[in-house]
């Protein structure tokens, strides 16, 4: 990522599924679509400097964009980064 | 005089108030205790049902369903609750409602989990009275012929209709004057405030009364004068006895206008309506017209021999109602005199003075039309009368066809104003004049010789 990226540049929005809201409940883990160019590092201060938290840890998954088939030749779908949180014990983000 | 209700009967707190003429007051509070109870019931329904991306379905967190569907769910839960309390409570209390019940406060109320849910409602209420016996009421039927002129003045009715709005510098009578209408009390209460409202300029048989935002003025063409575009004129007038802003009642009234345009209708050609109707001739117009007139006297005779039973009805009912009724009623009475006249085949412009002239009219009109109201919602009850919606479509239909209108414009328009109730008033009561009619005792006379005793028993205070 470029240097001087504005942190809500970083964190694309916070990421709701079943599999994430057990995450949330259970492990105190918070999941984001963040940007795919973002570092570990950047998404921790990213997070830390938006939500007022301490975070312990940030894991990441990327899923490649796929080729799809339309009507009007091929589509590539967007690459998608994901953003596994982890707080500081006790903390909590109130946005989800 | 207020009932309370043992909370046991209801498990709500209810209290019901007189609130004007056999109207009441129905104060509900639920406690929060069935709020909460709802809102969680509401919220695992729908939380089952729930499709959210992400989520398998009935798998969507609480908190979440609430945050998506927060304020549809508090609404549907708060119209449950409410519709279900209303119910149990004027059933608990034995009231014979008449009409849809009125409130102004129920669509600010907010449910919250919590607190309690208190809200209003006023209905109208059928007053306690013995009904005249139904059977063999005397009416005279008379029989109306259809001169060749009237179809005349149906032609030029027609071609009136029809014609083209031309833009004049100067009014003159009949001219109709688009512009800003305000209506403010003696203390600059604003009342009315229209852009674009319409006033035509009497014409010489009018003697000099108008009609300007549904007020009747005595001396309107001395007052309103012949104002050019541009130009603005001040109306003073006393507010109308039963008008249906309760606070224009009596009140001195200040009504200005500013004319924006002038314009005349200048009547169409007959060939041009010919061939726009899709007919070839004259003729051919005209006996459609004398058909449709046909079917009017047909309806003109049901009115007045309807007028008749009302009359004996009236006469020979005693309900005891106060002096004046309220804003609500008045505008029903409105309601239902436009609907009337409008099928009878009255002119739209004819319709608003008639409304207008009521407005001015004395309290006692008003009482007397309320009186009315709930005899004929007693026939029809004693009759068993049911109302179906083929019945709504086919009045509608005619009401159209009088007006000149497609149908489904204006069964939207009669949707838009509420007016829905109204049409099944009319045709429940026509219904059960009707069946009042058919165990009558009917006499036919000559239409000259009804008119005659018509008057004289006018004259002498004998209703016919």
């Amino acid at each position: 990522m470029p240097a001087n990226v504005a942190a809500h540049h970083i964190i694309k929005k916070p990421l709701v599924t079943e599999k994430g809201t057990f995450a949330m409940n259970e492990l105190a883990k918070y999941t984001f679509l963040v940007d795919p160019r973002a570092t570990k590092t950047e998404i921790k201060d990213a997070v830390q400097s938006l939500y007022k938290v301490n975070v312990t840890g940030v894991n990441t998954v990327t899923s490649k964009g796929k080729f799809k088939p339309t009507r009007f030749g091929l589509r590539v779908e967007p690459t998608v980064k994901k953003a596994i949180v982890t707080l500081k014990q006790g903390q909590t983000i109130e946005l989800f | 005089m207020t009932q309370t209700l043992a909370p046991e009967e209801t498990k709500n707190d209810v209290k019901i108030q007189d609130a004007g003429p056999c109207r009441k007051r129905i104060s509900i509070r639920i406690p929060k205790e069935r709020v909460n109870e709802k809102l969680k019931e509401s919220l695992a329904a729908i939380s089952a049902e729930a499709q959210v991306p992400g989520f398998r379905k009935g798998h969507v967190p609480p908190a979440l369903v609430e945050k998506r569907f927060g304020t549809a769910l508090r609404s549907e839960a708060k119209n449950q609750l409410v519709s279900t309390a209303y119910s149990a409570a004027i059933e608990k209390a034995n009231l014979k409602i008449v009409g849809d019940p009125f409130s102004e406060t129920l669509g600010n109320v907010e449910i919250k989990e919590g607190q309690d849910l208190a809200f209003e409602v006023d209905v109208e209420v059928q007053p306690e009275f013995a009904m005249p016996s139904l059977d063999g009421i005397p009416v005279k039927k008379p029989t109306i012929e259809l001169p060749e002129s009237a179809i005349g003045d149906e032609v030029q009715k027609i071609l009136v209709n029809e014609g083209d709005l031309e833009s004049r510098e100067k009014p003159e009578a009949g001219d109709y004057l688009t512009g800003h209408g305000v209506m403010k009390g003696a203390d600059g209460t604003e009342f009315y405030n229209i852009k674009g409202c319409v006033v035509q300029v009497p014409t010489a048989d009018k003697g000099g009364k108008g009609m300007i935002l549904g007020v009747m003025v005595n001396d309107f063409s001395k007052q309103f004068g012949l104002p050019k575009a541009g130009e603005t004129v001040t109306i003073k007038t006393k507010g109308p006895e039963s008008h249906e802003v309760e606070q224009v009642r009596g009140a001195d009234l200040t009504i200005t206008f500013t004319v924006d345009r002038v314009d005349r209708i200048i009547p169409a050609k007959v060939e041009n309506v010919i061939k726009n109707f899709g007919m070839t001739e004259e003729q051919q117009l005209r006996d459609a017209i004398k058909a449709r007139m046909e079917q009017r006297v047909m309806i003109q005779q049901q009115s007045v021999m309807r007028q008749q039973i009302a009359q004996h009805l009236l006469a020979n009912t005693k309900i005891d109602l106060p002096e004046r009724i309220t804003a609500i009623q008045s505008a029903r009475n409105f309601e239902r005199k436009r609907m009337e006249l409008m099928y009878r085949g009255v002119d739209a412009q004819k319709i608003e003075e008639h409304i207008a002239e009521l407005r001015s009219g004395s309290s006692e009109v008003a009482v007397r039309e309320l009186k009315l109201f709930f005899i004929m919602n007693r026939a029809a009850e004693e009759f068993n009368i049911r109302v179906e919606e083929a019945e709504m479509n086919g009045r509608i239909a005619q009401l159209a066809q009088e007006r000149g209108v497609r149908p489904d414009k204006l069964r939207q328009e009669i949707i838009q104003r509420n007016q829905v109730g109204v049409i099944y008033q009319q045709i429940r009561d026509h219904k059960a004049m009707d069946a009042i009619l058919a165990k009558a005792s009917i006499t036919e006379m000559p239409a000259d010789e009804f008119n005659k005793l018509m008057a004289e028993e006018a004259k002498s205070g004998v209703p016919g």
